[in-house]
């Protein structure tokens, strides 16, 4: 049996792996890796590299024996070595990572290329020329977060990860970065400064637009993530901290799911959809 | 004076704009060239932009119209230290040009959230906006003021009240709105004598407003 991990098992072993309790999950052989799944277990495992990680690293080294996905993106995140051949610069993969740590790394032409590719493979799997366009100026807005937001300025960034995994009528991008979070980049703007926990700045930065920026009212990048699904059947799940929100269905209908798991570094995202023709998610039994 | 022109988009392959970082790079050469500004008028053209996101717009257009005002110390009120992307003081004149259609929707839903309005030129010479469009809020007064002063030409406080008597605004109404439109960066001004004398950025201009 096909066994693929999600991010829901990698919430569970984040947890077990506090009360040192893994053994499940050692016999464990995972045959591939959801996007979403695979950026948060490398930002934890990047995280758990630094301390009590001998509980949890050995089980992530087992895996990416199996995995070459997490292998990769594993190195991507801790040394920027990929050997992996690159894409040529104007085909259009179905999945793809991206590394990024500084400005260059997403504002020179190589990273509009990868851009460019996201938005080739969109329109090649059915997602039309304008939607395939607005999901990925909605993915270059997520990821411009970790230049923008992650670090103590903006030229001074954490490391980050985008990726994007397309098929036919389905598509899900991610962005992870391991960097100082929501709730302590919100609580350098005097107006956010009093934010109860994580849960609470997910929820001001979703919601609310609010941004760390002083000389802006409002930040827009998490409405155009909602503008480019527009009626498409979505999840997004954003971690940060210690806390998950997840808003699934349709756009003014979506369910929002607040919910805490152990602490983790850096902001994680995820944005899912499909083009079902009938209205409803199409069951997406490998995939978050 | 010379008009300064920016092209954010220098290389001449079309793009679809997004993301702050894109937009501080696009313009950053800018930043260099006006950091010792002296009331420039400076045209930031988007050609070669076919569609842009609210961030990359803040980062650039709203960013200029934000440091103008600074100059003027009555501009965004920064409370936190500075990083070295906000706002700074700049003495120009930002005005917007070559906008595609949906550049021009994306900023018209942008400006007022800033309360910013923004000129947009339609025609002009190395040295003059000929014509401009309006984008952006702006008050009805301040709207008729800045209409008073492109039908002058030019002028002071005084001459507007002298020229317009029946709107039954007095000087210090009159010099109130231009200073109002000085500070929003829609209208020049020079001392002369103990009188600030005020010129439209723009020798007409047109109202696109949506809000």
């Amino acid at each position: 049996m096909r066994l693929i991990l999600h991010t829901s098992d990698i919430d569970s072993l984040r947890s077990r792996a506090l009360d040192a309790d893994v053994a499940r999950f050692r016999a464990v052989r995972p045959s591939g890796i959801t996007l979403p799944a695979l950026l948060e277990l490398v930002c934890s495992s990047w995280m758990w590299s630094h301390s009590a990680g001998e509980v949890f690293n050995p089980i992530v080294d087992g895996w990416s024996q199996n995995l070459p996905d997490l292998r990769r993106a594993r190195n991507l995140l801790a040394t920027a070595v990929d050997p992996q051949k690159k894409p040529a610069p104007f085909d259009a993969p179905i999945k793809e990572l991206w590394r990024i740590k500084s400005r260059r790394d997403w504002a020179d032409d190589p990273a509009s290329l990868f851009q460019a590719r996201f938005r080739r493979s969109l329109e090649k799997h059915g997602f039309g020329k304008k939607l395939s366009l607005a999901l990925s100026k909605a993915m270059q807005e997520m990821a411009d977060n970790i230049i923008q937001h992650s670090g103590s300025d903006e030229e001074h960034s954490a490391v980050g990860l985008v990726g994007y995994h397309v098929e036919e009528h389905w598509m899900t991008y991610a962005v992870a970065d391991i960097g100082r979070g929501v709730l302590a980049t919100l609580e350098t703007n005097p107006k956010w400064s009093t934010l109860s926990g994580s849960g609470d700045a997910l929820r001001a930065a979703i919601y609310q637009c609010a941004s760390r920026r002083v000389s802006s009212p409002f930040g827009t990048g998490f409405s155009e993530v909602q503008k480019s699904l527009a009626d498409l059947n979505g999840t997004l799940r954003f971690r940060s901290g210690n806390a998950c929100l997840t808003l699934v269905g349709h756009r003014a209908a979506r369910q929002a799911t607040l919910s805490t798991n152990p602490y983790l570094v850096g902001f994680q995202l995820a944005v899912t959809c499909c083009r079902a023709v009938d209205s409803s998610i199409r069951a997406l039994p490998n995939r978050d | 004076m010379k008009l300064v022109v920016h092209r954010l988009n220098s290389s001449k392959k079309p793009m679809h704009a997004a993301g702050a970082t894109l937009g501080q790079e696009h313009l950053g050469p800018l930043r260099k060239r006006i950091q010792n500004g002296a009331g420039e008028i400076v045209i930031v053209d988007f050609s070669g932009i076919e569609s842009a996101t609210a961030s990359y717009l803040k980062a650039t257009i709203v960013w200029l119209i934000q440091s103008a005002r600074l100059v003027v110390g009555n501009g965004v009120n920064h409370g936190a230290a500075h990083g070295h992307h906000d706002p700074i003081p700049l003495s120009i004149y930002p005005v917007v040009a070559g906008l595609a259609a949906d550049v021009r929707e994306e900023l018209d839903a942008v400006l007022p959230g800033f309360r910013l309005p923004c000129l947009e030129t339609l025609k002009r010479s190395d040295e003059k906006i000929q014509t401009g469009i309006l984008h952006g809020p702006l008050d009805q007064a301040l709207l008729d003021t800045l209409r008073a002063l492109t039908e002058c030409g030019s002028g002071t406080a005084s001459s507007l009240h002298q020229r317009f008597p029946d709107r039954k605004i007095s000087t210090t109404g009159w010099n109130n709105r231009l200073a109002d439109l000085h500070m929003l960066r829609l209208a020049m001004r020079r001392k002369e004598g103990r009188q600030w004398w005020y010129e439209s950025v723009a020798a007409e201009v047109k109202n696109g407003r949506k809000s």
